[in-house]
């Protein structure tokens, strides 16, 4: 690059020089590396985008100049377009009533109650969310959202604006709805920030002209909304043309549409109010469904305390990003707890992996769920049925109000001899930061004890994958071992990421020599550094989801840490019904290639999701532990196209809720209800292909004054799930200190004396400790 | 007569709206590396980033408004031309200079593991350490160094574009290029990079 632009003559000149001249040689050499350091280190800089008052500020610059001479210069060309010749009397006529219309409606708009208490209901809902549940996320939500809640609506401002409100509302409130996703997400590294309110400012001409050019100004919108989906940012606009009835953009802001018709007029306070029913709740789920069966969409995007460490830790570093914290949610509102199984635990493995550095692990890498599920809490297996379902709760020990409800969920274990044939397509980054002895070397380690695990039908495709992709083995059986070894231990690092050239010639072989009734598996090995930008992981994902509708799944393995992309595998793994593994040592390498294979490479269910039905009439309210990113809406629990999530051979989930039981009201109703909850498991049984569904009541027995001696692992689950809500700052572990999870583990790892893991895990919360002096307290 | 003043106030308030179209698809391609060329290029908070390139499409706006949308021919070189001059204007108090030598006393190297599987070796040499030295080595570069680098390695633009942006001539741009470039090298091996 340094000569990149002089001529070919001078080019050889110089290069004919270099050969001779060892001193400009090394020169030359090191200048091309830096300049490639250079490069990559800017690649790797988080890009930025404009603030939201920037925006603004150029926003409202924009307006004005283009209102200083808009009045006039509009009447005169409405008297022209009527003296025209060629306007024949009817079309005078048509756009006059278009006119008319568009008057009428606007001051309809203005007039109507509708939009003052729609405003007004929802300040007072936040304000009585908060006393309701004591939730500070909402404090935190308004800290990091100033001016929306005191801001008046923009369509409160007068008639010089209304035009364009009324044409170009819905983008005026995906715009806020996407102030909202920038604010959180300073870093952003598209075009999701946009001034998009130009093109409505723009439309303050005539509303006759803007309805010509409406028709052009939709495709625009729709571009924006193609440019972000995969940001999945606030407001959909699809889901806003269809319901076309109502936009919750931010909490504050209520934008009514325009061609609000008097039957929609007539629905929109009753909308409000379901909103409201929602929202005191506490329920902040991205998407919920009101009675009238229109989708509430919102901004998936509130911040949390967790999120500010995220962004901060991002800045050219491991790019973690938190979910929020699951709130308190009455039962009365909503007694219907949904999420989609989960038995990954890298999230863990990374908080380990910093630990041992004596780092604290950014809260964005947290995973409350990946704690939990580490753990082994002996849950006994059934060979007869695919799942069996355990619960026991016990005061909650770090909360004393409260209840702890521990929920486990079984799977079969399919034997060895059962396993399918496999044929797993191993696509290998090989770029510069892989070379570090806990990466590329650990792959190498890895796949060849992974080699002795597998059986001569087993396939294996091996792709390395810098600048370009190289095919080494293509679905070559294992039994040809000595040459797989050789093409495995032959990678060698250098260049940079292709990682989509390399996952897309991946499936590409996967449809090629796919394996019918086996396992087709496409394993990525990477430290996620991968140099795509946004859209390019947008387009990743959608393959990856593509293919998975044809029997291809997709397993995330992370090495390394550092430039380690936690988000990136983690929604691979996801969308491609797989799982996401981080493997830190030779060690963890064992336990997922050697002493959990089946569970790996085998799936008993896919599409698992679990459904808590809580008793009203017993839990006043409850709260998920962590499975922030695996929600799922209530009622798509029986949607079976709905993607959930995977269980392998002998896995478990366990997830936690915190409840709160109702005092004896002594109500006839209350004695007759006996039951806590319902546990719901739905899942599609991988040999039949069948979608299938237990359920198990729990009774209001289970909840037990339990000791730690007597249930330790209850308590451990306990102190995992506490650990991780530390680490990731959760409100709700704010009164805990590590002290005390260190008091609790002492004792849980005496009666679990040959758990190596508990011992582990006090080892961590213990170094957690030290780094933060003040122990948490 | 009238007809023609009325084609007149058509086209200024069409020339308003693709002119505000117009910005917004700036906007959307050259925000992202405006703002991260001002903010490496003066060094300071990044307000004064947002600052500058808030004006670079203020004026591009009003350009375009007046002459026409056509009236930028070459958006990012004209773009990245405002944005360094007015850089260059305001960049002149720049308060930041870290010492790059006392950064690199810093060893990350760990003690004490715990854990299977981890030494110390692993994490001697991490990427991003070398990725921040090397921003760091750039940060230190003279103003006008640091202003072509900048164009040439993180906007990856030719010498003629830079000439342009920067207003020096063509032989200045690669001399000041080669300058930089070496002084980088030589950091980056001090720093002990490139041991073979």
């Amino acid at each position: 690059m340094v000569f990149g632009e002089l001529d070919a003559d001078l080019k050889q000149k110089i290069s004919a020089h270099l050969d001779e001249c060892e001193k400009c040689r090394a020169m030359h050499d090191d200048m091309a590396a830096t300049v490639k350091i250079m490069q990559e280190a800017f690649q790797n800089e988080p890009a930025q985008v404009f603030e939201p008052a920037y925006r603004d500020a150029i926003n409202e610059e924009i307006r004005e100049s283009l209102q200083s001479q808009s009045p006039t210069g509009k009447w005169r060309r409405f008297m022209s377009t009527l003296n025209r010749p060629s306007l024949t009397p009817a079309k005078v006529l048509w756009r006059m009533a278009a006119v008319f219309v568009a008057l009428l409606l606007l001051a309809g708009l203005l007039t109507t109650p509708t939009l003052k208490k729609a405003f007004e209901g929802s300040s007072q809902l936040s304000f009585e969310q908060e006393q309701l549940d004591n939730n500070h996320a909402v404090e935190d939500a308004k800290r990091a959202m100033p001016g929306p809640p005191s801001e008046p609506p923009p369509v409160a401002k007068p008639k010089r604006e209304a035009v364009a409100t009324t044409l170009e509302h819905g983008r005026l409130a995906r715009s806020a709805g996407r102030e909202t996703t920038a604010r959180n997400r300073p870093q952003g590294a598209d075009s999701t920030v946009g001034g998009d309110t130009l093109l409505a400012e723009a439309a303050t001409m005539p509303a006759k002209e803007a309805e010509s050019r409406a028709p052009d100004a939709a495709k625009n919108k729709l571009a924006i909304t193609r440019e972000d989906t995969g940001e999945k940012a606030g407001i959909s606009f699809d889901d806003y043309e269809e319901s076309g009835k109502m936009a919750l953009s931010t909490r504050a802001k209520i934008v009514p549409p325009a061609g609000i018709r008097k039957s929609d007029e007539a629905q929109l306070p009753a909308q409000t109010e379901s909103k409201a029913l929602a929202d005191i709740a506490g329920t902040r789920s991205s998407k919920r469904r009101n009675e009238a069966g229109q989708t509430i969409v919102r901004p998936d995007t509130e911040p949390t305390a967790a999120d500010l460490p995220a962004a901060k830790e991002s800045g050219g570093k491991s790019v973690f990003r938190a979910p929020r914290v699951n709130p308190f949610v009455l039962t009365e509102s909503d007694r219907y707890s949904t999420f989609a199984m989960d038995t990954d635990t890298a999230s863990y493995m990374i908080a380990r992996r910093y630990l041992a550095q004596n780092q604290t692990p950014p809260a964005g890498a947290i995973r409350v769920e990946d704690f939990v599920n580490v753990f082994d809490y002996n849950y006994p297996t059934d060979t007869d049925r695919i799942f069996g379902i355990f619960a026991d709760g016990a005061p909650s020990p770090f909360r004393k109000e409260l209840k702890l409800v521990k929920i486990g969920v079984q799977g079969r274990v399919v034997g060895r001899a059962n396993r399918k044939a496999a044929h797993l397509i191993f696509v290998v980054d090989t770029s510069g930061s892989m070379d570090q002895a806990d990466r590329l070397p650990l792959v190498k380690q890895s796949l060849n004890l992974l080699l002795d695990q597998l059986d001569d039908e087993d396939w294996i495709t091996l792709i390395s994958c810098d600048t370009e992709p190289h095919l080494l083995l293509d679905a070559v059986p294992v039994k040809q071992a000595p040459q797989v070894r050789k093409r495995i231990n032959s990678l060698q690092t250098g260049g940079s990421t292709n990682l989509l050239g390399g996952i897309k010639l991946a499936y590409q072989i996967a449809r090629r020599a796919f394996r019918t009734g086996g396992v087709n598996r496409v394993m990525l090995c990477s430290d996620g550094a991968a140099n795509v930008g946004p859209t390019k992981s947008d387009e990743l994902l959608e393959q990856v989801a593509e293919y998975r509708q044809q029997g291809i799944t997709f397993t995330s393995i992370g090495f390394g840490i550092g430039t380690y992309n936690d988000e990136i595998l983690e929604k691979l793994a996801n969308k491609g019904d797989g799982t996401y593994i981080f493997i830190d040592s030779l060690a963890q390498a064992r336990e997922v290639f050697v002493e959990k294979l089946a569970a790996t490479l085998q799936y008993i269910a896919k599409d698992a999701k679990i459904q808590v039905e809580f008793n009203p009439l017993q839990v006043r309210r409850y709260r998920l532990l962590g499975y922030e990113n695996r929600d799922i809406e209530d009622d798509e629990f029986r949607n079976d196209s709905v993607d959930a999530g995977e269980v392998g051979s002998g896995q478990s989930v366990t997830a936690l809720y915190e409840v709160e039981l109702r005092s004896p009201t002594g109500s006839k109703e209350a004695e007759n209800a006996t039951d806590l909850a319902t546990v719901y498991v739905r899942y599609r049984d991988l040999d039949t292909g069948k979608v299938e569904e237990v359920s198990r009541k729990l009774g209001a027995d289970i909840i037990l004054d339990r000791k730690r001696d007597s249930d330790p692992r209850f308590f451990l689950a306990a102190c995992a799930a506490e650990f991780a809500e530390i680490l990731r700052g959760s409100e709700y572990a704010s009164g805990t200190s590590l002290t005390e999870i260190v008091n609790y583990l002492e004792k849980i790892s005496a009666a679990l004396p040959l758990d190596d893991k508990v011992r582990e895990l006090l080892a961590m919360v213990r170094r957690a400790k030290a780094l933060k002096p003040t122990g948490g307290e | 007569m009238k007809k023609n003043q009325d084609t007149r106030s058509d086209q200024v308030a069409a020339a308003d709206h693709t002119a505000a179209v117009a910005l917004k698809s700036m906007m959307d391609s050259f925000q992202s590396p405006l703002l991260g060329y001002v903010t490496k290029l003066i060094g300071s908070r990044q307000s004064a980033a947002q600052d500058i390139v808030q004006e670079v499409f203020l004026r591009a706006f009003r350009k375009m408004q007046r002459d026409g949308q056509n009236s930028i021919k070459n958006p990012r070189c004209w773009l990245f031309r405002v944005a360094h001059n007015l850089a260059m204007d305001t960049g002149r108090k720049r308060g930041r200079q870290k010492n790059m030598q006392d950064t690199l006393m810093h060893d990350p190297v760990t003690q004490g593991n715990i854990f299977p599987g981890s030494t110390a070796a692993d994490y001697a040499v991490d990427r991003d350490e070398m990725y921040k030295l090397a921003l760091q080595a750039v940060d230190e570069l003279p103003e006008e160094q640091r202003n072509v680098v900048l164009l040439k390695i993180m906007q990856d633009m030719t010498l003629k574009q830079i000439s342009e942006i920067t207003g020096l001539k063509i032989g200045t741009v690669n001399y000041r290029l080669t300058q930089a470039l070496r002084s980088l090298a030589e950091k980056m091996k001090k720093v002990g990079f490139f041991e073979t």
